[in-house]
């Protein structure tokens, strides 16, 4: 276990740098960080096998509760990349479910990653490593992300469309034919969103005039300091000969 | 003179409700008790219970102006059916003078919303001539739109408004 262990986190700090540094594992099991043997991605796509069963078991048990909650606090990182596994990085992943993990995937990924130092070098965020997502397998991709976004987007398109959504069914939920209460409650609803709107657009139009109050006053205080050289230089050059215009305009006659 | 960006008229919907898009050409200057009013300023009714100074910029003596200021959301912006109401209506402002050069043909009004957040709309417009705009009948359901073209007053000049609510609070919810 503890042998195995040390395999994977040498695996996982080769895949930080080379790819080809995956052939540690395949091929001896002595170390041999510095094997120039520059395979592409063949040995790459072995171990990707593990990462995908890793990555489903992770998703089918962690992800759906965290996208939940991420979403409600910022629904449009989900949104933005697929990559981003919604809003979470990596750790948060690898650190919930590691104790009731297949066997198969943990020795993948399981055991060196409650400790720091893989999971700093795993974090999402990291250049190589999204790339080495994207690039290997599309499908993978794609399965991670269809659970995300099926959770996410009912909730998204709750959140970004309200006025639709609640309208149709503010009108299914109280007839309003013959629930008096449930006509006043829906205009308002209906006020109140109006006078949202209005408050909106105030704030935009006071903001939006204040950024070009502050542009016009900034570009006058440029004008204003280059109208001031010019004029202290001005001033300057007509200073001098004064200075040295003290002459005598007579002589004692003695 | 030329706006940057988007134009706060716009965005308060000051273009929409009370006038159609125009380019400004005329400098125009409000100020409350030493205070410039930019588009959104909030004024309370106590610091707008004079008339302001207003001053319009332009080249020539002989050309004329109009100013007039209304509230298109009388008595209250949910429920604006006094839209506009008319504060304020001086003519024959010479270019590069101030409104007390002009002729208060309807004198200023206080504004005093007792509901919810009024905007207060200043429009600047181009005489054809000198004595050539006429006082209306009342002042509310006033229509600055109408008003400009049956006075010949084309499109505006210069345009600025600000935000009004009641001194203490918005005056809250009307209901039923």
């Amino acid at each position: 276990m503890r042998s195995s262990s040390s395999e994977e986190h040498q695996q996982l700090k080769g895949l930080d740098k080379n790819l080809a540094t995956y052939s540690s594992k395949s091929s001896s099991p002595s170390s041999s960080t510095s094997s120039s043997n520059n395979y592409p991605i063949n040995p790459v796509l072995i171990n990707s096998k593990t990462m995908e069963e890793v990555w489903k078991d992770i998703n089918l048990s962690s992800l759906n509760d965290h996208t939940c909650s991420r979403a409600h606090m910022d629904p449009q990182s989900t949104t933005a990349s697929t990559i981003n596994f919604g809003g979470m990085i990596l750790q948060d992943l690898l650190a919930r479910p590691l104790a009731s993990d297949p066997p198969t995937a943990t020795t993948a990924y399981g055991s060196p990653v409650p400790p720091p130092p893989p999971v700093t070098m795993l974090t999402l965020n990291s250049g190589p490593e999204l790339h080495f997502f994207s690039s290997l397998n599309p499908l993978r991709k794609t399965s991670i992300c269809l659970p995300k976004n099926i959770s996410n987007s009912s909730t998204f398109e709750a959140l970004a469309s309200p006025a639709a959504g609640r309208n149709a069914n503010g009108k299914k939920r109280h007839p309003e034919s013959d629930n008096h209460s449930g006509d006043q409650k829906n205009k308002r609803m209906i006020k109140n969103r109006e006078s949202a709107a209005r408050s909106r657009a105030r704030k935009q139009a006071y903001t939006n005039e204040l950024e070009q109050e502050v542009a016009n006053l900034m570009e006058e205080n440029a004008r204003l300091k280059r109208q001031q050289q010019q004029l202290c230089l001005a001033s300057a050059g007509a200073q001098l000969p004064r200075k040295n215009s003290l002459y005598r305009t007579s002589t004692a006659p003695f | 003179m030329s706006t940057r960006g988007r134009d706060s008229l716009e965005l308060g919907g000051v273009i929409s409700d009370v006038l159609d898009p125009f380019t400004r050409s005329i400098s125009l200057s409000v100020v409350y008790q030493n205070r410039e009013v930019i588009n959104g300023t909030n004024l309370r009714p106590s610091q707008i219970t004079d008339q302001p100074r207003v001053e319009i910029g332009g080249n020539d003596l002989s050309t004329f102006y109009t100013l007039i200021m209304t509230d298109p959301d009388a008595p209250s912006p949910s429920n604006p059916n006094l839209r506009e109401y008319l504060h304020w209506l001086v003519t024959d402002i010479p270019a590069t003078t101030g409104v007390t050069f002009g002729n208060a043909i309807i004198c200023y009004e206080s504004p005093r919303p007792s509901m919810g957040i009024h905007r207060m709309v200043f429009s600047l417009f181009r005489q054809l001539g000198r004595e050539t705009v006429y006082a209306p009948n009342w002042r509310q359901n006033f229509n600055t739109r109408q008003f400009a073209e049956l006075y010949n007053l084309g499109s505006p000049v210069a345009a600025v408004y600000f935000n009004c609510q009641r001194e203490n609070g918005t005056g809250g919810r009307r209901t039923g």
